[in-house]
C-alpha cells in the first residue's frame, strides 16, 4: 500500500516522541511504502532522521518562508472574495463547521488553477476581516461587553497567520492510497485536498491533543480577544474537519477520546493504538547511582513545564542535600528564550551544582539509569515515550496527571497534579528514600510495559487499521451494481469450485 | 459584605466539607470558583477565555482530569465543569502588551549619516597622497558593484539573523568581501579595456567595493562604533594633512591612514570568522531570489549615481563644482535614515491605533508627508547654502548639479520607503522605468545633436529621476496606506 504519512513539525526534521513514533512506524511497517510530507516552520530544513528504504519521497511544506512569488495576486477576483468571506463568517460563528469547511473547498480548488499563497493579503482581506472580527465577541457571557475594540493590527495580525496556515491547502494534495496524518491540526488540510480530490482515506493518529495545545499557545497575555477568538476557532473547525474525515481515528491514549469526542468525533470511528517500545532495546541495570538523582527527559519547551521540574527539585534537595537532577534533551531555536529562563531560574534557586542540563544524548537507556527516578512534568502530553521508555528501563517513575500519562503508569507509577512542585517533590522524595519501595515500582513498571506497551502490539494495530480502512474505501468506492452478483453466475461459481 | 455575599460565604461554608456528589448546582459552582481564585493566573486565564474548550485546556493543565472534576466538585467532566465557569464567571478581558513597534530614528542617526559619508573625504587624499591619475569610471564603478553586493548580502543575512542562523554569518560576511572585491575587479578590469584607465584605477575601484562591503557588514552587525574606530586613522590623517592644525603629516602620510582604514575595517567586519563554527547558509531558492532583486535594487542606485559622476565630471570645472553640490546629499544621509526608522515606527504604532482602514490611512499619510517633507525641506535648505557658496566661487554648473543631486536623492529616500515596506517589485520595475526614461531622453539627445553633452545627459538624468519621483508617490499612496506594508 502506498501511505502517505503527513506530519507537523516533526519527522523527519526534529527529535522527540511524535518523530520516534513515524520512524517505528515506518521501519516496523516495511511491506508499505510510505511517501512523508513534512509541514516544517522556515524552508531551511535539515533532516536529521536516517529515511529508511521504503520511504519514497519527502515533500516539505514550509508555512513561514518565503513561499513562491504570487504571480497573479487574484486581487479581484470574485471566487477568491467569495471564499474569504465565507471563511471568515465562518470563524466568526461557533456553529460555523460546515461552512469552514466549504469555504476550504473552495480555496482549494482555487489554488488548482493559480497560485494562492500570498492571495489573500490584500486591504480588501483586512476590511473583511475587521468586520467578522467586531462581531465575534462573547455575546453568551456577563460583562461580555467588555472586550477591547478590534484594531487594524489584530485584523492584519489574523490574516497574516491565515495566509500561512492555509499553505498546505494549497500543495498538490497527496497522492496515495491512504493518508494518515500524525496530529489533527494543519496537515488534516492535505488531507482534505487528498479527500476531495481522490476520495483518499484518513487515518488520524493523535498524540498530545493538537486543540488543546493551541489553547496555550493563543494565551490571553499574548494575542488580543478578537484574535484568539478567530483564530482558535480556526483550529477548533478545522480538528472537526479532520474527524469528519477520517476513515479511522486513533488516539494514543484513552483520555484523548473525550477531546475527540466533544469535538465531533465519531465514538465508532475511534480506536485507542498505545505507543510502543522495543523492550529488547530498553534494558534494566541492577546498578545506580551513588547520589539519590533524578532523571528528566523531553525536549525543553513550556509544555514540558521544566519550571515547575526545578521548583520541585529545589523542595527535594532541600530535603536530600546530596540529591541531583539530570535533565537530558535538547532546546528548539523557539524554545531558547524559555531555556534561559529555565537557567535564570535553577540559578536563583542555586541548584548549578546539582540541577544540570545535559543537552541531548546518544543512549536514551543510559541516560534514564543515571538515576533513581524519572520524572515527567508536563502540562500536556498524549502518551509519552519518555515515560513507557523508562518504565521499559527498569526505572521508577513519577508524574503529572495529563493526556494518557495515568493509562501509561496504570499501578507502576505516582502520579501527580500537573503545576504543584509540592506534590511532584513528596513523590519524589518518597521513592528516593525508600529503595524497596522503588524497586517494586520499577519491577511493575517493566512488566506492564512488557503485557500492555510493546512495539510488535502497536505495530500490529496499525497494520490492521490501515487494511480496515483502506478496504472500507476501496468498497464504498465500487459501484452498488457490480456487487450485485446475478444468482445464475452464483451457481455456476459454485459447481465449478 | 453584600447580601448576594454573605450568602454565598454561608453556602460554602455549609458544602466545603460535603461530598461532591450531594452538592447542588450553586455550591459545585461556588466550589470550583473558590478552588480557580486561589490560582490567580489561572483565574484571569479562565474569565478571559475565548469559549469554554479553553477553559477545559487550563483546568487540565492545572490538574483537573475528568476524574478530579467527579471526585472533588461533583460535575460530570472537565468539560461540563469548564462550560459552568463559562456561564457563570463573568467575561474579563486580559489586554495583552501593545505589539512591539520598531524604534523610531533621532539625532543618532545624522551620526550614522556621517559613517556613511566621511568615506567621500577619503577618495581625494588617497588621490592626492598617491599622486594617483584616476579614471572618471573609478567612483561609479566601485559604488555600483558594492552597493548592489552589499543590498544581497544584507539580505542573506536578515534572513539568517531571522533563523537565529549564528553558524552561517562568519560565512556571509566573508564571502560578502571576497565576492564584492573580486567582482569590483572584473568590473573596474572591463571598465580600463573598454574606457581605457590604469591599474591603479582598478586597484581603488577594488579598495572602494571592500570597504563599503565592510562597513555594510559591520552596520549590519550594529558595530557603528567599531565602524567609526576603524575610520579614525583616515579622518586624523586626513584633518592633519590639511595642515592647519599645529601638528600636521605629509600627504602621502594620510593616504597611507586611509588605506589602514580600509584594512582595519576588512578585518573587523570578518572578526567573527575564526571563532564561529562554520556553516554554508541553507538559503532556499526564493530566499535567493529575493537576494537577487536587492542586488538589483543596490546595482540600480549605484547605476544611477554612477550616471550622475560620470555626466558631471565630464562639466568644465565639474570637480570643485560636485565637491559643493554633492553635500546636501551626503549631509542629509544620516537624516534619511533617521526618517525612514521615525516613518516606519509611527506607522506600526498606527496599526494598534486604529479601528478601520480610513483612519489608518489618514496616520500613515500623515508620517509620511512629515518623513518626506523633513527630508525635502533639509534637502532644499542645504542646496540654498550650496548655491550661495557656488555663487560665492562663481561656479555657474552648481545650480544644475545640485537639482541632479537633490532629485537623486528625493528618489533614493522614496525607494528605501516603499522597499523596506515589502514592495521591492514595484521599486524595481520604476528603477526599470526611470532608466528607460533616461536611454530614450540620451537617444533623443543624441538624435537631436549628434553627441551628447554632459551638461544634457544631467538634464535626461533629472528627467528620469523626476518619472521615478512621480512613480513612487503615485504607488506610495496605496502601498504606504496598506496595513500589511508594515507586518
Amino acid at each position: 500500500m502506498d501511505i502517505a504519512l503527513l506530519t507537523e513539525a516533526t519527522y523527519p526534521h526534529q527529535a522527540g516522541g511524535v518523530s520516534v513514533w513515524c520512524d517505528q512506524l515506518i521501519r516496523g511497517l516495511d511491506a508499505h511504502r510510505f511517501t512523508v510530507h513534512a509541514i516544517t516552520a522556515g524552508d531551511d530544513n535539515e533532516v536529521i532522521w536516517d529515511i529508511p528504504d521504503n520511504v519514497v519521497d519527502v515533500h516539505v511544506v514550509p508555512l513561514w518562508g518565503a513561499g513562491p512569488e504570487v504571480k497573479h495576486p487574484l486581487h479581484h477576483s470574485v471566487e477568491l472574495r467569495s471564499a474569504f468571506v465565507s471563511l471568515a463568517q465562518a470563524l466568526a460563528r461557533a456553529d460555523g463547521e460546515a461552512q469552514f469547511l466549504d469555504a476550504l473547498h473552495q480555496l482549494h480548488q482555487l489554488a488548482r488553477q493559480v497560485p494562492m499563497v500570498g492571495a489573500l493579503r490584500t486591504r480588501e482581506s483586512i476590511e473583511v476581516l475587521l468586520g467578522t472580527m467586531q462581531d465575534a465577541t462573547p455575546g453568551d457571557r456577563e460583562f461580555a461587553a467588555d472586550v477591547g475594540p478590534v484594531t487594524v493590527h489584530d485584523a492584519s495580525q489574523v490574516l497574516d497567520h491565515l495566509d500561512h496556515l492555509l499553505r498546505p491547502l494549497y500543495v498538490p494534495p497527496p497522492r496515495a492510497d491512504l493518508c494518515h496524518a500524525s496530529a489533527n491540526g494543519l496537515s488534516i488540510l492535505m488531507a482534505l485536498g487528498s479527500h476531495w480530490d481522490d476520495g483518499t482515506p484518513l487515518v488520524l493518529s493523535e498524540h498530545g491533543i493538537y486543540l488543546r495545545e493551541r489553547y496555550f499557545s493563543y494565551a490571553p497575555d499574548r494575542f488580543s480577544f478578537a484574535v484568539r477568538s478567530l483564530m482558535l476557532r480556526f483550529y477548533k473547525h478545522l480538528a472537526w474537519a479532520g474527524y469528519q474525515i477520517a476513515g479511522s481515528i486513533a488516539p494514543v491514549c484513552d483520555y484523548n477520546r473525550r477531546w475527540q469526542e466533544a469535538n465531533g468525533a465519531d465514538p465508532e470511528r475511534i480506536r485507542t493504538i498505545y505507543n510502543g517500545v522495543d523492550t529488547d532495546h530498553f534494558t534494566v541495570t541492577t546498578t545506580e547511582p551513588e547520589e539519590p538523582t533524578l532523571v528528566w527527559m523531553g525536549r525543553i519547551g513550556p509544555l514540558k513545564d521544566v519550571e515547575t521540574l526545578i521548583e520541585a527539585f529545589a523542595l527535594v534537595h532541600e530535603a536530600l542535600p546530596a540529591a541531583r537532577l539530570r535533565m537530558y534533551g535538547g532546546v528548539s531555536e523557539e524554545n531558547a528564550a524559555y531555556f534561559d529562563r529555565c537557567v535564570a531560574l535553577r540559578d536563583r534557586l542555586g541548584l548549578e551544582e546539582c540541577a544540570t542540563f545535559e543537552g541531548q544524548t546518544d543512549s536514551v537507556v543510559e541516560a534514564y539509569h543515571t538515576g533513581h527516578v524519572v520524572v515527567l512534568t508536563s502540562i500536556s502530553e498524549g502518551f509519552p515515550y519518555s515515560l513507557i521508555e523508562a518504565m521499559a528501563s527498569g526505572m521508577a517513575t513519577v508524574a503529572t496527571d495529563v493526556g494518557g500519562v495515568a493509562e501509561a503508569t496504570g499501578d507502576a507509577g505516582l502520579i501527580v497534579p500537573p503545576q504543584s512542585p509540592r506534590h511532584m517533590a513528596r513523590a519524589c522524595l518518597s521513592l528516593l528514600t525508600n529503595d524497596g519501595f522503588r524497586r517494586w515500582i520499577a519491577k511493575a513498571a517493566r512488566a506492564r510495559v512488557l503485557a500492555k506497551f510493546t512495539l510488535e502490539q502497536n505495530l500490529a494495530e496499525y497494520g490492521d487499521v490501515y487494511r480496515t480502512v483502506f478496504d472500507r474505501s476501496i468498497a464504498a468506492r465500487i459501484p452498488a451494481v457490480l456487487v450485485e452478483v446475478p444468482a445464475e453466475a452464483d451457481e455456476m461459481l459454485s459447481a465449478a469450485s | 459584605m453584600g447580601e448576594v455575599d454573605r450568602e454565598r460565604s454561608e453556602r460554602s461554608e455549609r458544602s466545603a466539607a460535603r461530598p461532591s456528589h450531594e452538592l447542588t448546582g450553586p455550591e459545585r459552582l461556588d466550589r470550583i470558583t473558590s478552588w480557580l481564585s486561589d490560582d490567580p493566573a489561572l483565574s484571569v486565564a479562565c474569565a478571559a477565555a475565548v469559549d469554554p474548550v479553553e477553559i477545559a485546556a487550563r483546568l487540565e493543565s492545572h490538574g483537573v482530569s475528568s476524574q478530579v472534576a467527579v471526585d472533588t466538585f461533583g460535575y460530570a467532566d472537565v468539560f461540563s465543569t469548564a462550560e459552568a465557569v463559562y456561564r457563570q464567571v463573568p467575561f474579563h478581558d486580559v489586554v495583552p502588551p501593545p505589539p512591539s513597534v520598531p524604534a523610531g530614528g533621532g539625532p543618532v542617526d545624522l551620526l550614522r549619516g556621517a559613517l556613511y559619508a566621511l568615506p567621500a573625504l577619503f577618495l581625494p587624499v588617497v588621490v592626492t597622497g598617491f599622486g594617483l591619475r584616476l579614471s572618471w569610471w573609478v567612483l561609479p564603478v566601485g559604488l555600483t558593484v558594492a552597493w548592489g553586493t552589499s543590498q544581497a548580502a544584507a539580505t542573506c543575512a536578515w534572513t539568517l539573523l531571522g533563523r537565529k542562523d549564528s553558524r552561517s554569518d562568519a560565512l556571509v560576511a566573508l564571502g560578502t568581501l571576497l565576492v564584492t572585491g573580486l567582482a569590483c575587479l572584473a568590473a573596474a578590469g572591463v571598465a580600463a579595456w573598454a574606457l581605457g584607465g590604469s591599474a591603479s584605477s582598478v586597484l581603488t575601484v577594488a579598495a572602494i567595493g571592500v570597504y563599503v562591503a565592510a562597513s555594510a557588514i559591520m552596520v549590519f552587525q550594529q558595530s557603528e562604533l567599531l565602524l567609526a574606530l576603524c575610520m579614525a586613522p583616515a579622518a586624523v590623517g586626513s584633518v592633519l594633512a590639511l595642515g592647519h592644525l599645529p601638528v600636521a603629516v605629509g600627504r602621502s602620510a594620510a593616504a597611507w591612514c586611509v588605506v589602514a582604514t580600509v584594512g582595519l575595517a576588512a578585518v573587523a567586519a570578518n572578526r567573527h570568522v575564526p571563532t564561529r563554527r562554520w556553516r554554508l547558509p541553507g538559503l532556499a531558492r526564493s530566499e535567493w531570489v529575493q537576494a537577487t532583486k536587492f542586488l538589483a535594487y543596490g546595482t540600480s542606485c549605484g547605476l544611477l549615481l554612477g550616471t550622475l559622476i560620470g555626466f558631471a565630471s565630464g562639466v568644465d570645472g565639474s570637480a570643485r563644482a560636485l565637491s559643493i553640490a554633492v553635500w546636501p546629499l551626503l549631509l542629509t544621509l544620516g537624516l534619511m535614515e533617521w526618517q525612514l526608522r521615525s516613518f516606519r515606527s509611527r506607522a506600526t504604532a498606527a496599526l494598534s491605533a486604529s479601528y478601520d482602514l480610513d483612519d489608518f490611512g489618514r496616520r500613515v499619510g500623515r508620517a509620511f508627508r512629515r518623513s518626506i517633507g523633513l527630508y525635502v525641506g533639509a534637502l532644499a535648505l542645504l542646496s540654498v547654502v550650496c548655491l550661495i557658496v557656488g555663487r560665492l566661487h562663481h561656479l555657474p554648473e552648481v545650480p544644475l548639479l545640485l537639482a541632479s543631486v537633490g532629485m537623486l536623492g528625493i528618489a533614493y529616500f522614496m525607494a528605501l520607503l516603499l522597499a523596506c515596506s515589502g514592495r521591492l517589485n514595484l521599486v524595481l520595475r520604476c528603477w526599470a522605468a526611470t532608466f528607460a526614461v533616461l536611454v530614450v531622453a540620451l537617444v533623443v539627445d543624441q538624435q537631436l545633436r549628434g553627441h551628447i553633452a554632459p551638461r544634457d545627459g544631467l538634464l535626461s538624468l533629472i528627467v528620469a529621476t523626476g518619472t521615478a519621483i512621480v512613480s513612487f508617490l503615485v504607488m506610495a499612496r496605496s502601498v504606504l496606506a496598506s496595513p500589511l506594508s508594515y507586518r
